[in-house]
């Protein structure tokens, strides 16, 4: 009976939980229909019911001029595809074919006037760990990075992240995108401060300087 | 004395908070057991994937005697990367899945930050996996292959 009363419960967390993500509308931009179909069927295991899947950066803006996007999750490699909406966001008309680094797609995305929504958090999936590309998304306005090959558990790390510590947009002369600091410390008021800290290390640890 | 960087954090653009609602946790309401299916899902995709890919066979003997006729192990990690480039473009016009994306994961190591040496022997090691499943004939169905190179490249997905 307890058992019963116990699984009943977590039924209905359960179901009030899906029922506040099914209206998070997830959109996932690939040029790869299985990246799009795997992700996707993640994305309904954790309850996110509501996404779509498009295949070229002018479905992506279309897609977002027509329909509200609360989070995007992105390919390292994207096609541009025809539409007038491409242009606007990328400020030059390119061929339908051309390849378009996730990069490139979240910089417009966050800085381009004809953007329709800056603010919509970005999760890109890169197939390279080097510092030149973490360092590339941040400074692109990614939300979070997600290096091949995927993994379940990080995925969803990744996106309790973006849910749980959503980060302040900031907007500066040469930066658009979640704030780049992570970590919230307050930055050092008094003068030397971090050689006091590094002597009060040594000292705690058995060194005399 | 400079001007200060005019900088504004807007702490209401969180579009997920206030959608959610301030009390939502994801870290509460996504459970290790939702984690563990994400990862069952990610495996069975693979699967598929080199199931799907079993007819590839003789392609891939192509691929391999097409590298090793035109690479040397002091060739340049440049000659290297044409080479694939061209062979991703046949292969795909072909329409030969397994081909193009064991292509693209050997391009993935060629084009990494790594040094020159140490791509060069990276590369050597993916060709000597592709010609040791080859030869043992353990590429019945391709997912002996998938399974080699997952430990030196990053996968398809």
């Amino acid at each position: 009976m307890h058992y019963h009363l116990h699984s009943k419960r977590n039924i209905t967390v359960k179901s009030a939980i899906a029922e506040r993500l099914q209206h998070v509308h997830v959109m996932i931009v690939t040029m790869n229909p299985q990246v799009a179909d795997i992700i996707a069927q993640m994305l309904a295991k954790l309850f996110f019911t509501n996404t779509r899947s498009v295949f070229t950066t002018a479905d992506a803006i279309a897609t977002m001029r027509h329909t509200r996007i609360d989070l995007i999750v992105t390919d390292y490699e994207i096609r541009a595809g025809r539409g007038a909406p491409e242009y606007a966001l990328f400020e030059r008309a390119m061929p339908a074919h051309q390849v378009l680094t996730g990069i490139h797609f979240i910089e417009r995305l966050r800085n381009s006037p004809a953007s329709p929504n800056p603010y919509v958090p970005v999760l890109l999936l890169g197939q390279d760990g080097s510092d030149a590309f973490i360092m590339g998304a941040r400074d692109a306005g990614a939300d979070e990075v997600l290096v091949k090959p995927l993994n379940g558990y990080d995925f969803c790390n990744k996106l309790i992240s973006i849910i749980d510590n959503a980060r302040d947009f900031v907007t500066a002369p040469t930066y658009k995108g979640p704030c780049r600091r992570r970590n919230r410390r307050s930055t050092p008021r008094e003068e030397e401060r971090r050689v006091q800290d590094v002597r009060l290390l040594r000292y705690e640890d058995g060194f005399r300087l | 004395m400079s001007q200060p960087i005019p900088i504004i954090y807007n702490a209401a653009s969180r579009p997920l908070r206030q959608l959610l609602g301030r009390d939502f946790r994801a870290s509460a309401a996504i459970t290790p057991q939702q984690m563990e299916s994400c990862q069952l899902l990610i495996e069975k995709a693979r699967r598929d994937f080199f199931d799907q890919s079993s007819p590839d066979v003789e392609m891939l003997q192509w691929l391999a005697d097409e590298m090793l006729a035109t690479h040397g192990p002091d060739d340049p990690v440049e000659l290297a990367q044409q080479r694939l480039n061209q062979l991703h473009r046949q292969a795909g016009d072909h329409g030969f899945a397994l081909v193009c994306w064991l292509c693209k994961q050997m391009m993935v190591v060629l084009t990494a930050e790594l040094e020159p040496i140490k791509k060069m022997k990276i590369y050597q090691r993916l060709i000597w996996a592709l010609m040791l499943a080859y030869e043992k004939q353990v590429v019945d169905d391709g997912r002996s292959i998938g399974l080699q190179l997952n430990e030196q490249a990053a996968l398809h997905f």
